[in-house]
């Protein structure tokens, strides 16, 4: 009696990522076929009945068709059910992703959950209620129609949804496409799939968010996952296994730095502990009070790294760059130079955050000319 | 620095050894002529403190004495800092340098590089070419003959000590090297983001804020494009939700159902309309068989009244023809009288005829009677009138005088006179006038004394009783006028003889004659052909041939009537004009009686003709009652008139029946209202059309919306839009990180210009200080502009606009260059306590009297702080000065002193 689901969601197939420049953005826009294609191997490797995908499918309804046939094509090495749900990037309007994908002829085993009626899978021991969104934002849940939708008793009963559960998630998520989260009491659903939320999150009985199986961005949840779900029963609980499957790992590290550092240690010292450089999106968070002589020795140990990683996102908003008595030393020869740092240092101390910041950039800029030229 | 003595041995031109000694502060005036070696004496200054005493090459070659090996020796005492130094320079690889110091004495490169730091210069290494910074700041104050009024550029050997000597003095800062460099670097920077002039976007910024522009109007583009495809999304929504809606609410069922509803109620109008249909044909056959009996009761009736007054018709017209037959005996006998009347006027008629034609008879004898008598004398006067016609042109005939041969002789004639005129024109003339019986005669023939003679030829006169006489006319022409006329009386001859007359009058008679006899033939010919036209025929015979035709037809009247021709013709014409009336009046009263007769038959024949109508009109009228009555009898027989009576009763009341069934009919079809229902049926049927054609219209707007979404899908512009949104984002984020670059590099552009503008104005002004009581010396008002960065004068500032250093004239260059190196000299010398010695080699050369008198004054002003010399060729020029004059010449020792 055992029905054996693969549970992912948001693989937003089609996003550009030309918000990663240089070669990364192409990277990412594939990886995420190489995944949909180890997804299709994992779900062969543990004989899952259906793979469900909870929404979200395609970045947007009007991918390419090249991003369609990609898909399709990374899909073929399942070739049990993939029930795909249209979610709030993918809504299904009146023309849409899924009427193109239609017109292309998918195969047998790729079904739409296009309409909210109960979908027959497993030689009948599994019926799929989905809900499907027809809009990008509803405020009105999708998923009530599962409370009175009639299967057969023996039928396991498994919602296909996508949106918000409401009162379960950081208050940072959407709001819209509200659902209950006693839909699956409520509705007597063995299981709820769910997608929107990127994370691998269980937000109430029976009802979990698989997240997305390849991050798109600097999470603050856990992304990266397909969820194995094994239902032995109707009624019975269900056990679900998380499988990580993504290609690239997207991090945030966070690195204070005092002026007596040395940043470029310290920097190597954090980015020295991951696993995989070439796979990973860091985001650097970068803190402190730093001089002139250690904002140059960061610049060129990030400089390095950005080569070595995927790709590194500085932030160095919470550094502050300010010349130490020793960079003075250095620029004060008791002419011109020397004047000029100090109006600088004066005004990157003044009111006006812009000004503030022009004045500490010039004083960087002059460090850094100051090093280019010739000693007397 | 000041000099003390100099001594110059085996130097160039200076042999000597020269010996200068005992200068002093203040100004010294050294004076030589040319090539006596005052350029040398510098030379050899600049040599002994500036020169390694090991140079060699070219410069060591340009310090020896010309064609000689000696070496060069240059000995200097000097004062620095208040210390007096004694130098002594042997060029050569073996000598040395010996530096005297208050501390002690120094050798060779010790000593050199003593020297090096007391003057503070750099020392030419290897072949270098000498420059000013090899001189350090001696080079600002020993200037070389001519170079006085040359630009500055000497003065940057020696710029960054006066700049600190600027700084020691007002605590500014310079510029230096390092701030000159990183501001190159930096306005470099700064160029590489924004045009140094404009502040325009340039080289990365630029390309930055195009590829920024570019992805803004792609995303412009991209997201038109996007509201489109979502717009056509959102209307292919609609249509399908309003296909939805119309599909739902069922409203062409819902109409269909109307329809059909509406027919069924029309196919029950239908019905009750075939009913009343047939109701009204059988009331129409009803009312026609009524129609028919009582049309034939009509007729009936009718046959009855005929029979009746065609019995009275009868009646009336046999009345009627008795009387008409009366009338017509009447008629018949007065045609019986007219018809005697007639007969007996034409057998009258007849016998006078008879006696008209007896008339006729005779008067034709009578008429052919006369017409013969009549053409006997025409046939007579025609015969008179030919012969005398014949007659008549055989005379004419026999006459020769014609006109023209008339015509011919008077020409000739009237030569012949003309020619005897002439030839009496020149004739003499002889006059008579003889003695009472004195007698002329010529030919013996006497003269008539009275009229003159004309004598053309020789003639001899006899005059009696004188004598002869011969005259004998000689004039020229006389001959040819004698055969002239002679030629003429020939032609008279001939003319006259071809008339076959002896002279012209009476040829003119001749031709008379022949004209008369012309006239009187006219007249003859005339007559003839007025018989022939009174006749009424052309020739003669047929006037003959007429009378023999009239002949025979009289003989074939018979005799008779030649007694008309003695007044017979009257009485026949008087016979016949009574005969005549006689027949007129015979001929009306015939026709008078045939009037009548005719007139009679007529009316027997109307009376005849009436008689017979009326009696065809009483048999007409008898058949015609014969016929009705038949016709009556023949329906009685098949119908009688109670029978007939019967059925129009019967008839009548089944009409009236039907006629009842067909007004209710009427009345329930009135009640159903069929137009009505006609036109709701119409309207149901329209309504049911429109919502096909709603529906069709609804599918073909959703086919177009889907096929036109398919085009726009395809492109994947959402895909598109999101990327280039995202590319924006990195490209505006880099437009905003090189523009934070541009303002961090023009502040700091900006802060580094203001902070060596500040110390170039702070080390110009102590210059500018010194300077301006020397300017106010040669121009009233003047000033000049240095050149912050060279300490060179770059313009004169005076009442007008800048005038630039290199087009003043040249003594103004010299006085104000001259003036420049004292405020710097004077400058050093405030500032460090002392300044260089000022040498001037030949300066002011170009000075106007006056201009040379106040810089003489200044350079004498000058000299109470300052060590000056001056090498100069004119010394006479600087006499009254406070300045030792030293001549060169006589400095020069002896060799071997």
């Amino acid at each position: 009696m055992t029905v054996r689901l693969l549970h992912t969601a948001d693989w937003q197939l089609g996003k550009p990522f030309a918000n990663i420049p240089g070669d990364a953005g192409a990277l990412l826009r594939e990886a995420r076929f190489a995944t949909i294609r180890r997804i299709a191997a994992l779900a062969v490797e543990r004989r899952v009945d259906a793979v469900l995908v909870a929404g979200d499918v395609f970045d947007g309804n009007e991918v390419s068709d090249a991003t369609l046939h990609k898909a399709l094509q990374a899909m073929g090495g399942f070739t049990r059910p993939w029930v795909l749900l249209p979610g709030n990037h993918d809504a299904h309007l009146a023309e849409c992703v899924w009427t193109r994908l239609a017109r292309l002829g998918p195969p047998g085993n790729v079904v739409v959950a296009a309409t909210a009626a109960p979908i027959p899978l497993a030689d009948g021991r599994l019926v799929v209620l989905p809900a499907p969104l027809t809009a990008r934002r509803t405020h009105d849940d999708p998923t009530v129609w599962m409370d009175g939708a009639a299967t057969p008793a023996a039928a396991l009963r498994v919602g296909l949804a996508h949106g918000a559960v409401q009162g379960r998630l950081p208050a940072a998520a959407d709001s819209s496409n509200p659902i209950d989260p006693a839909r699956a009491d409520r509705a007597r659903l063995d299981y709820l799939a769910l997608g929107d939320w990127h994370g691998t999150l269980e937000v109430a009985p029976r009802t979990w968010y698989s997240g997305t199986p390849e991050p798109d961005r600097f999470p603050q949840n856990e992304p990266g996952n397909v969820l194995i779900v094994e239902l032995p029963g109707p009624g019975l609980a269900p056990q679900v296994e998380a499988v990580p499957v993504a290609t690239y790992h997207w991090s945030t590290l966070t690195l204070r730095i005092a002026p007596d550092d040395d940043p470029a240690q310290r920097v190597d010292r954090v980015l020295l502990g991951i696993a995989e450089p070439s796979r990973a999106l860091v985001r650097l968070v970068l803190e402190g009070e730093i001089g002139l002589a250690g904002h140059a020795a960061l610049e060129a140990a990030l400089a390095r790294w950005a080569a070595l990683l995927c790709h590194l996102q500085s932030d160095t908003a919470g550094l502050t760059a300010a010349p130490l008595p020793g960079d003075l030393a250095q620029i004060d020869d008791g002419g011109i130079v020397g004047m000029v740092a100090r109006r600088l240092i004066a005004r990157a101390a003044e009111d006006d955050a812009a000004q503030r910041a022009d004045a500490a950039l010039a004083l960087r800029l002059l460090w850094s000319a100051l090093a280019r030229v010739p000693v007397a | 620095m000041r000099l003390r003595r100099i001594e110059i041995r085996n130097f160039r031109k200076l042999v000597g050894p020269v010996v200068v000694d005992g200068l002093d502060n203040g100004l010294t005036v050294i004076a030589g002529d040319n090539e006596e070696g005052k350029s040398t004496l510098l030379a050899a200054l600049k040599a002994a403190l500036f020169e390694h005493h090991a140079v060699g090459g070219a410069i060591r070659e340009s310090m020896a004495p010309l064609g000689r090996t000696d070496t060069p020796e240059i000995a200097l005492e000097l004062e620095l800092g208040g210390a007096r130094y004694r130098l002594r320079k042997v060029f050569r690889r073996g000598g040395g340098t010996r530096l005297l110091t208050p501390t002690g004495e120094l050798r060779d490169d010790a000593a050199e590089q003593r020297l090096q730091e007391l003057l503070r210069f750099e020392r030419r290494q290897g072949r270098a070419e000498p420059r000013p910074e090899h001189l350090g700041l001696q080079a600002l104050f020993w200037v070389e003959q001519g170079t006085t009024f040359a630009g500055f550029e000497t003065l940057k050997g020696g710029r960054e000590r006066l700049a600190r000597a600027i700084e020691a003095e007002i605590g500014g800062v310079a510029v230096g090297a390092r701030g000159q460099a990183v501001l190159g670097l930096v306005e470099e920077e700064l160029a590489r983001l924004v045009t140094p002039r404009t502040g325009r976007d340039t080289g990365e910024l630029a390309e930055a804020t195009r590829r920024a522009r570019e992805l803004a109007e792609e995303l412009e583009r991209l997201e038109a494009q996007h509201r489109r495809y979502q717009a056509a999304v959102d209307a292919l929504g609609r249509l399908r939700e309003e296909r939805r809606r119309v599909v739902e609410a069922d409203e062409l069922g819902r109409a269909r159902e109307s329809l059909a509803r509406v027919r069924a109620e029309l196919q029950t109008i239908g019905q009750l309309e075939a009913r009343r249909d047939r109701a009204s044909a059988v009331a129409a056959e009803h009312a026609a068989l009524w129609a028919r009996l009582d049309a034939h009761a009509a007729r009936r009736r009718e046959l009855r009244a005929q029979v009746t007054a065609l019995a009275d018709r009868a009646a009336a017209a046999e009345a009627e023809a008795d009387a008409v037959r009366v009338t017509r005996g009447a008629a018949e006998r007065a045609l019986a009288a007219a018809d005697a009347a007639e007969k007996r006027l034409v057998d009258r008629q007849a016998a006078a005829e008879q006696q008209r034609l007896a008339l006729d008879l005779e008067v034709q004898r009578l008429m052919l009677d006369l017409e013969t008598v009549r053409l006997e004398r025409a046939c007579t006067e025609a015969a008179a009138a030919e012969d005398s016609v014949r007659d008549l042109k055989a005379r004419i005939e026999a006459n020769p005088a014609t006109v023209a041969r008339l015509d011919e002789a008077r020409e000739a004639e009237r030569q012949r006179a003309l020619s005897e005129v002439g030839l009496r024109a020149v004739a003499t003339r002889v006059e008579f006038h003889p003695e009472p019986g004195a007698v002329a005669r010529r030919d013996g023939a006497p003269l008539d004394p009275s009229r003159p003679l004309h004598v053309t030829e020789r003639t001899e006169l006899e005059l009696a009783p004188f004598g002869r006489i011969v005259l004998s006319p000689g004039a020229g022409e006389l001959d040819a006028r004698r055969a002239a006329l002679k030629q003429a009386e020939e032609q008279v001859a001939r003319a006259l003889g071809a008339l076959g007359a002896p002279s012209l009058a009476a040829a003119e008679a001749l031709h008379g004659e022949r004209r008369r006899l012309e006239t009187e033939l006219s007249v003859a010919q005339a007559k003839l052909q007025a018989v022939l036209a009174a006749e009424d025929v052309e020739h003669p015979a047929e006037l003959r041939d007429r009378l023999a035709e009239r002949r025979t037809r009289r003989e074939r009247l018979g005799t008779g009537g030649v007694g008309a021709r003695d007044g017979g013709m009257e009485r026949l014409r008087e016979q016949l004009a009574a005969v005549d009336a006689d027949r007129q009046r015979l001929a009306r009263e015939r026709d008078a009686a045939r009037a009548e007769t005719e007139r009679c038959a007529k009316a027997l024949n109307a009376q005849r003709e009436a008689l017979a109508r009326q009696e065809s009109a009483v048999e007409e009228i008898s058949r015609q009652r014969q016929t009705v009555m038949a016709q009556l009898a023949a329906e009685r027989v098949d119908l009688s008139d109670d029978t007939l009576a019967q059925q129009l009763q019967d008839a009548e009341r089944a009409k009236q029946e039907a006629e009842a069934d067909l007004a209710t009919l009427q009345r329930q079809l009135l009640a159903a209202d069929a137009d009505l229902t006609r036109e709701r049926a119409v309207q149901a049927e329209r309504r049911v059309r429109q919502l096909e054609e709603e529906l069709a219209r609804l599918g073909d707007a959703i086919r177009e919306q889907e096929a036109e979404l398919r085009g726009l899908g395809a492109d994947a512009v959402g895909e598109r839009l999101e990327e280039c949104r995202q590319r924006l984002v990195l490209a505006e984020d880099e437009v905003d990180r090189l523009r934070r670059q541009a303002r961090a590099w023009r502040l700091l552009r900006d802060e580094l210009q203001a902070a060596a503008s500040a110390a170039r104005d702070a080390l110009l002004a102590p210059v500018r200080e010194r300077l301006t009581p020397y300017l106010r010396r040669l121009f009233a008002t003047a000033d000049v502009v240095l050149d912050p960065e060279t300490l060179a004068v770059t313009h004169l500032r005076r009442s007008g606009p800048d005038e630039r250093f290199e087009q003043l004239s040249l003594g103004t260059r010299e006085q104000i260059a001259v003036l420049v190196r004292l405020a710097l000299a004077r400058l050093l010398r405030e500032v460090e306590g002392e300044a260089p010695c000022l040498v001037l080699d030949d300066a002011l050369v170009y000075a106007d009297e006056t201009r040379f008198d106040i810089m003489k004054a200044i350079l004498q002003q000058a000299a109470r702080e300052l060590q000056i010399l001056i090498l100069t060729c004119r010394p006479r020029d600087y006499l009254g000065l406070d300045a030792r004059q030293i001549r060169l010449a006589e400095q020069v020792s002896p060799p071997g002193a």
